[in-house]
């Protein structure tokens, strides 16, 4: 179930749009409810992430999200959001970076997508590294927050996606969020 | 000067004219304290895994020809501190 606070009143949506639109970027915190959220975490834990490694472009785990994993409800929010209409997402990736793992900007490197949509699944602390970070090329970025339960919908417009390394404050932590790309 | 945390990711070092690439040891560092120079075998001028770990050791001088092939990074500092005088020779 969605947090209400995203569903019922049409002056928040349209506030929370307002500030896409603008600012080409918005988080949504605490987007689902505590139990729908817990479940959901299980859920990707449980997948069976599988390491690749290119020095030169990334290092991570991954793995790919049965369709369906969000209610008709997410959709109609997202759709809402992005003008876009989102019937199902078909294309959702879920990856999990641990220590050493990171990805690097690189020539052939083309961001495809209109709109990216990330989700946090784990609890993270950006002193370990592992932020998420969309850069022009002007020298202004777009950090990703990294709280649990975060939605964050992202213009990309030509910009381009790294995750800075992951260092070894980060121990045994895990950083797993979810991606998908709306075209 | 690298400190705790600190890392460089793989890369070619290859800009306007670089011929030689080295480092000037100003610290050690053993192998649990990171920082090792990691040069990388490549095939196709893609890298493919590491070859060589240097670790830093005071006094020493490391060099490296800068080619389409030098890929190399340098491990994360996981403790103590990583001084080195870096640079490059140009061709002339």
């Amino acid at each position: 179930m969605l947090n209400r606070y995203y569903c019922e009143n049409h002056k928040n949506l349209k506030e929370i749009k307002q500030v896409l639109d603008t600012q080409e970027v918005v988080s949504l915190f605490d987007f689902l409810e505590k139990k729908e959220f817990e479940q959901i975490q299980k859920n990707i834990q449980k997948l069976p992430f599988k390491y690749e490694k290119n020095p030169l472009t990334h290092s991570y785990s991954k793995a790919v999200i049965p369709i369906g994993l969000f209610s008709n409800e997410v959709l109609r929010i997202l759709s809402v959001l992005t003008n876009k209409e989102i019937i199902n997402i078909t294309a959702m990736t879920a990856y999990k970076f641990k220590h050493h793992d990171y990805t690097l900007l690189h020539d052939t490197l083309q961001q495809k997508s209109d709109i990216e949509i990330i989700f946090n699944i784990s609890k993270w602390d950006s002193k370990c590294g592992g932020s998420v970070l969309y850069i022009d090329g002007s020298g202004d970025f777009i950090q990703v927050p990294c709280n649990a339960n975060a939605l964050t919908i992202i213009r990309t417009k030509g910009r381009k996606q790294f995750v800075k390394y992951i260092n070894c404050k980060a121990k045994k932590s895990e950083r797993i969020f979810l991606q998908t790309i709306l075209l | 000067l690298y400190q705790r945390t600190h890392y460089l990711l793989p890369h070619d070092d290859q800009l306007d004219g670089r011929a030689v690439a080295f480092m000037y040891y100003l610290t050690s560092l053993n192998q649990d304290e990171g920082g090792a120079l990691c040069l990388y075998d490549s095939k196709d001028n893609t890298p493919t895994r590491i070859q060589q770990k240097i670790q830093p050791q005071k006094n020493t001088f490391v060099f490296f020809r800068v080619s389409a092939k030098s890929f190399h990074e340098i491990k994360e500092v996981l403790r103590g501190n990583r001084l080195t005088l870096t640079g490059w020779f140009y061709y002339a």
